[in-house]
């Protein structure tokens, strides 16, 4: 292979990789933002009930 | 008095945590560079601060223990391990959501995701070892040891943005923030706030309960719970 078509070569690789980067700005992604909240509000309240239903087992066992 | 702070506690730190996602989800503006995963940042960033928070308390109650056995001081530390855990496993859960846009991956063994881990396996570990002793006193000075461990780790994450290479930015100030960012953040913060400390509250009185039935003297053999004789 010649060194003007390796060149050309290294060069169009090259401006195919810079396009992916784009202009260092994120676009979207609402998509990562809902499931982060849900997971918070979701992990919170699951470890709230699960501490009203373990309180009330204790409660319940000591009645008993 | 005691009473009506264990109700406002949750009823507040839930209704700010409402808000606390209007003002996060519509009300800032996105940061410049980062877009709408910046808004990721108002519950990981709170959600890592109780973590911290609570290992502070559960590294206090194991010193503390140490020096001076206590059922009280255990069931403390029990409670901020466990709460500690839950904030931890929620702020790393978001953090590795919020690199994949960012750093194009969800996981990379950076020395701050590396050190988190260690330090939430720790207190899994602890959790886990509480379970199998059944000696009160021997599974809190376990415990207490791993707690001391567990903090250390503590230490190397807070540090490990500094310290290493990491691709996790260092800590921000307000100084370095825009006000609406800093107001959200922090309004957030507060309503993990009231609900870690109702958290914890809550989980203490749960392992005091359980201790209760543990330590009572068993009843001597021949007398019925009338306390007359068999």
């Amino acid at each position: 292979m010649s060194l003007p078509l390796l060149l050309a070569q290294a060069t169009a690789e090259h401006v195919e990789e810079m396009s992916k980067v784009g202009a260092g700005k994120i676009v979207g992604g609402w998509e990562y933002v809902w499931p982060c909240y849900l997971i918070a509000w979701i992990g919170i309240g699951l470890y709230a009930v699960s501490l009203i239903a373990r309180h009330r087992r204790v409660r319940k066992g000591s009645a008993a | 008095m005691v009473k009506a702070l264990r109700i406002a506690l949750p009823v507040v730190g839930f209704s700010m945590l409402a808000i606390g996602a209007w003002l996060a989800l519509a009300w800032v503006p996105a940061e410049r560079d980062m877009g709408a995963p910046s808004r990721i940042m108002y519950v990981h960033v709170p959600a890592v601060w109780m973590m911290f928070l609570c290992s502070i308390l559960n590294f206090g109650s194991s010193f503390w223990y140490l020096n001076k056995a206590s059922l009280k001081v255990d069931a403390l530390a029990e409670a901020g391990a466990e709460v500690c855990l839950l904030f931890g496993g929620i702020g790393v859960l978001l953090g590795s959501i919020w690199a994949k846009p960012t750093w194009g991956v969800y996981w990379n063994w950076d020395p701050r995701l590396t050190s988190v881990t260690v330090m939430l396996v720790t207190y899994a570990g602890m959790l886990a070892a509480r379970r199998f002793e059944e000696d009160p006193d021997r599974r809190a000075r376990v415990s207490a040891v791993l707690g001391i461990l567990a903090a250390a780790s503590a230490v190397l994450v807070w540090f490990s943005v500094k310290w290493f290479n990491s691709l996790h930015q260092v800590q921000s100030s307000p100084k370095t923030t825009y006000p609406e960012l800093v107001f959200t953040l922090r309004w957030n913060s507060f309503a993990f706030l009231f609900i870690a400390i109702w958290f914890v509250w809550e989980r203490y009185g749960l392992a005091m309960a359980t201790r209760a039935g543990e330590v009572a003297p068993p009843e001597p053999p021949g007398v019925t719970a009338s306390g007359g004789a068999a």
